[in-house]
């Protein structure tokens, strides 16, 4: 039988009590449960692969995407009044990162697609940071961004190396990027010089709502 | 009609009397009446839920639904106590969760323990006109509490047709470009390179507004894919 949802009202003063003394107390406006008698492990906060269908306004939730062995734990919180589709509001936990320390080559002023990937779990607006090495054969202008389909997106992060085989540092921000569910994201690499190098990538994505 | 008084010998047993009795075939029953339990009480499954409903003739108060969410924090919080500050609670650009530490000897005793950060962006700036001055510029964004606070921010600098030297720091209004927040880059003629700066923390008063400051040794480069982004760290 579905739990029927009753309001109870109390004035700024209140105690409820056991045997044992109190149980749950109100003074001045503040509610307080002695966690000795109640049980707090009943605070009803999920914690899976998905989230609650049916939210309530101010629930929290913690999406994970292995209960056993989670790659990120995402902290969320409902937020009815919301005017966007994408209600659930990050408040806390890790970013899902990705990282490939392949040394992989591009053809010159042609985009690629390299490892690591990412997959969003949710429809949301994430942000995410891109980092990694490049080594050019010479002297060289370099790209990196995110990278999805067939093309890139967000910031590109921009550089250039005077020195043959020198290596150099790329990392940019993309932030408030709008993402589907379920797309793959992947490491763009560019440069002006052929057989370039990139290595050491990651891709390092936060939510900040998702639907 | 009175209720019967039985008197041997002399009550009749008719309809009259009988069925003004109620018979243990309607104890738990529709219409009838309740069970006790071995201790002589109803038991809790016999009682409507709305029995429960019950109220007093104080001030109500809202039931407990976890910390705050809004766009201030609470007055006069207890130790431990959690919230959310949003600057919006319909379209938020950021969601903070604090912990309120009353043992924290300073005066930010709010602790952000999570959240998002909020960030601000304009990828097309312009054109640094002025050389060797520092120009505040897009983005820009303004910290809602008395705090402490880290800074990332990055641009990219496209040279002119010669060498340049840019800087990229963290402009604090009205004051100025705050010292020792500068990433620099030095660019050759026609090139592109991004500045960045990954974290800068820095202690401001409420309302404070900051935005990007730009630099060049030689006018000509131009600005553009600039963010902006700010966490806390502890807020009063």
């Amino acid at each position: 039988m579905s739990p029927t949802v009753q309001t109870i009202k109390f004035g700024d003063n209140l105690a409820v009590t056991d045997e044992t003394g109190g149980v749950i107390r109100v003074d001045a406006g503040m509610l307080w449960v002695d966690a000795q008698d109640v049980g707090i492990g009943a605070y009803p906060m999920s914690y899976g692969t998905t989230l609650p269908a049916s939210p309530a306004n101010g629930q929290e939730a913690i999406l994970v995407d292995s209960t056993t062995n989670p790659a990120y734990q995402w902290r969320l919180r409902y937020n009815g009044n919301n005017s966007t589709a994408y209600k659930w509001e990050f408040i806390g936990g890790t970013p899902l990162t990705g990282y490939s320390a392949a040394q992989q080559g591009v053809s010159a002023d042609t985009w690629t697609s390299f490892a690591p990937t990412l997959t969003t779990p949710r429809a949301g607006i994430y942000d995410i940071e891109l980092r990694g090495m490049a080594r050019p054969p010479g002297v060289a202008q370099l790209y990196a961004s995110c990278y999805t389909g067939s093309s890139t997106f967000g910031n590109i992060a921009y550089t250039m190396v005077s020195t043959a085989y020198g290596f150099v540092m790329l990392t940019s921000i993309s932030a408030g990027q709008v993402l589907s569910a379920a797309q793959v994201i992947s490491w763009g690499a560019n440069s002006n010089v052929a057989a370039t190098t990139f290595e050491q990538r990651y891709l390092i994505m936060t939510p900040v709502r998702v639907s | 009609m009175a209720d019967p008084v039985w008197i041997d010998g002399s009550t009749p047993l008719n309809a009259v009397n009988m069925n003004k009795l109620q018979t243990r075939d309607e104890k738990t029953v529709a219409n009838g009446y309740p069970s006790l339990d071995s201790t002589g009480k109803v038991p809790q499954a016999q009682l409507p839920i709305a029995a429960l409903n019950w109220e007093d003739t104080g001030v109500t108060t809202p039931a407990y639904s976890g910390p705050s969410y809004a766009t201030t924090l609470p007055a006069s919080p207890v130790n431990g106590q959690e919230a959310v500050l949003v600057n919006s609670t319909t379209a938020p650009l950021y969601q903070w969760r604090f912990r309120y530490n009353t043992a924290n000897s300073s005066a930010y005793k709010w602790e952000f323990i999570g959240g998002s950060h909020y960030t601000v962006s304009n990828f097309n700036i312009g054109t640094l006109s002025t050389a060797s001055t520092w120009i505040a510029g897009s983005p820009g964004l303004v910290v809602p509490r008395t705090g402490t606070y880290q800074f990332g921010y990055s641009c990219c600098f496209t040279a002119p047709a010669q060498i340049v030297l840019c800087q990229l720091g963290l402009w604090l209004d009205p004051s100025g470009e705050i010292n020792n927040t500068e990433a620099l880059v030095t660019i050759p003629a026609s090139m592109v390179m991004t500045a960045a700066m990954p974290r800068v923390q820095y202690t401001a008063a409420a309302n404070a507004a900051f935005y990007m400051a730009y630099w060049t040794n030689y006018a000509g480069p131009t600005v553009n894919r600039a963010w902006l982004s700010v966490v806390p760290v502890a807020v009063s």
